[in-house]
C-alpha cells in the first residue's frame, strides 16, 4: 500500500468513525437533539424536529459509506459540506453571544471542548462570565470542526486523484 | 466532482429515509412539529419528550402560591436562587439533587404538593426534577413552566438572599 493510499485510508476511517459515533449517540434521543437545535436560535421552528430526525441518520450513512467504500467520494463531499454548515452556524453564535450547547456529540457530553473548557475555567478562570465561557468553548468546537473538515476534504482530494490516475 | 455530488445526493436521501424510519419505530420518537413557542408553554419537541407532569401556567400559579400546604421547589443553581427566587421556595439545584434530596425528604414527606420551577419556558430542569422526585416517591408534582421569567413578568414578590 502506497503512502498516499495509506493516508487516504486513515483519513476515511478517522472521519468516518467520528461521524458514525456522533450520529449513533444522537439517533435514538431526538428530544434532546431537537432541544440542542432549538438552542442555536438559527433554525425556523417548523424545521427543528425534522432536522433532529434526519441529521443523525445522515451522519451515520455518510460515515459508514466513507469507510466501507460505497460512493466514498459522495460521502466525503457530504461530510465536508455538513462541516462547513456546522462551522458557519457555530461562528454566527460566537458573534451573537448566544448561550447554547454545540450538541455535536449529543446530549451526553463526551465532547473534548467541554472537558477542556471546564478544566480551564475551574483551574484558571473561576470568575469567567457565562457568555465568555460559551464563546471560548464554541471557538474550540470550530477549531475541532476545521480539523475534521481538513480530514474529510483531504480524503476527497486523495480519492479524486486516485480515480484520475486509474482513468489514465 | 459532478459524480461525487450526485452520489452525495443519493446518500443524503437514503439517510433521510432512514431517519424517518427510525423515528417511526423509536419509542422516544418525535412528531414533525414541536412546541417551540416559549409564549405558549414549555418548549420541547413534543411526543414523549416531556413527562405528563401537571403543568401550571402564570394564571394557576397564584392559587398554588396562596396555599400553605404547597411547597415551591427551585431547580436552578444556588447563585441563581440567591439572586432572586419565589418567596418560600426550597432550592434543590438539579446538579445536586442526589445529595440534597434526603434533607428535602426529611423536611417534606412524599405526600406534599410540590410546584417545581426553573428559569423559564426554555429550561428543562423543572420537568427533569419532577421526573427525579417522582422516582423518590413524590406523587403530586406540578411544573410551573414559565418559571422565574414568568414570575418576574407578572411583578410578583421575589426574595433575594445576601448570604446563602
Amino acid at each position: 500500500m502506497s503512502g498516499r493510499r495509506l493516508l487516504e485510508w486513515a483519513l476515511r476511517w478517522f472521519i468516518g468513525l467520528i461521524f458514525i459515533y456522533a450520529g449513533a449517540i444522537k439517533v435514538l434521543v431526538p428530544c434532546e437533539m431537537a432541544m440542542d437545535i432549538y438552542q442555536y436560535q438559527l433554525a425556523p421552528h417548523a424545521l427543528i424536529n425534522i432536522a433532529a430526525i434526519i441529521l443523525p441518520s445522515v451522519e451515520i450513512i455518510l460515515g459508514v459509506c466513507l469507510i466501507v467504500g460505497i460512493a466514498p467520494r459522495g460521502a466525503a463531499l457530504g461530510l465536508s459540506l455538513l462541516l462547513v454548515f456546522f462551522i458557519i452556524a457555530l461562528t454566527i453564535n460566537i458573534i451573537r453571544g448566544v448561550d447554547f450547547d454545540c450538541g455535536c456529540f449529543g446530549p451526553v457530553e463526551y465532547d473534548i471542548c467541554h472537558r477542556l473548557m471546564e478544566n480551564y475555567q475551574t483551574n484558571h478562570r473561576p470568575d469567567m462570565d457565562r457568555i465568555t465561557f460559551v464563546r471560548l468553548r464554541t471557538a474550540c468546537d470550530v477549531i475541532r470542526d476545521f480539523i475534521f473538515l481538513g480530514a474529510s476534504w483531504g480524503a476527497l482530494v486523495l480519492m479524486n486523484r486516485r480515480m484520475k490516475r486509474k482513468r489514465r | 466532482m459532478a459524480r461525487a455530488f450526485a452520489e452525495m445526493i443519493i446518500l443524503v436521501a437514503i439517510g433521510i429515509i432512514m431517519g424517518f424510519t427510525i423515528n417511526v419505530f423509536n419509542p422516544d420518537g418525535i412528531p414533525l412539529i414541536g412546541q417551540w413557542n416559549p409564549g405558549r408553554g414549555l418548549v420541547h419537541a413534543g411526543g414523549s419528550c416531556v413527562e405528563d407532569s401537571d403543568m401550571i401556567d402564570d394564571w394557576d400559579v397564584q392559587s398554588f402560591f396562596n396555599r400553605s400546604d404547597v411547597v415551591f421547589v427551585d431547580a436552578r443553581s444556588r447563585s441563581e436562587y440567591r439572586a432572586g427566587h419565589i418567596p418560600g421556595a426550597f432550592n434543590l439545584p438539579i446538579g445536586e439533587v442526589d445529595i440534597l434530596v434526603f434533607d428535602f425528604m426529611e423536611m417534606y414527606p412524599q405526600d406534599t404538593d410540590l410546584v417545581i420551577y426553573c428559569s423559564g419556558p426554555e429550561c428543562h430542569d423543572a420537568p427533569d426534577m419532577a421526573r427525579i422526585l417522582k422516582e423518590y416517591g413524590y406523587e403530586t408534582i406540578h411544573v410551573y413552566w414559565s418559571g422565574m421569567l414568568g414570575w418576574k413578568k407578572a411583578n410578583r414578590p421575589i426574595d433575594v438572599l445576601e448570604d446563602y
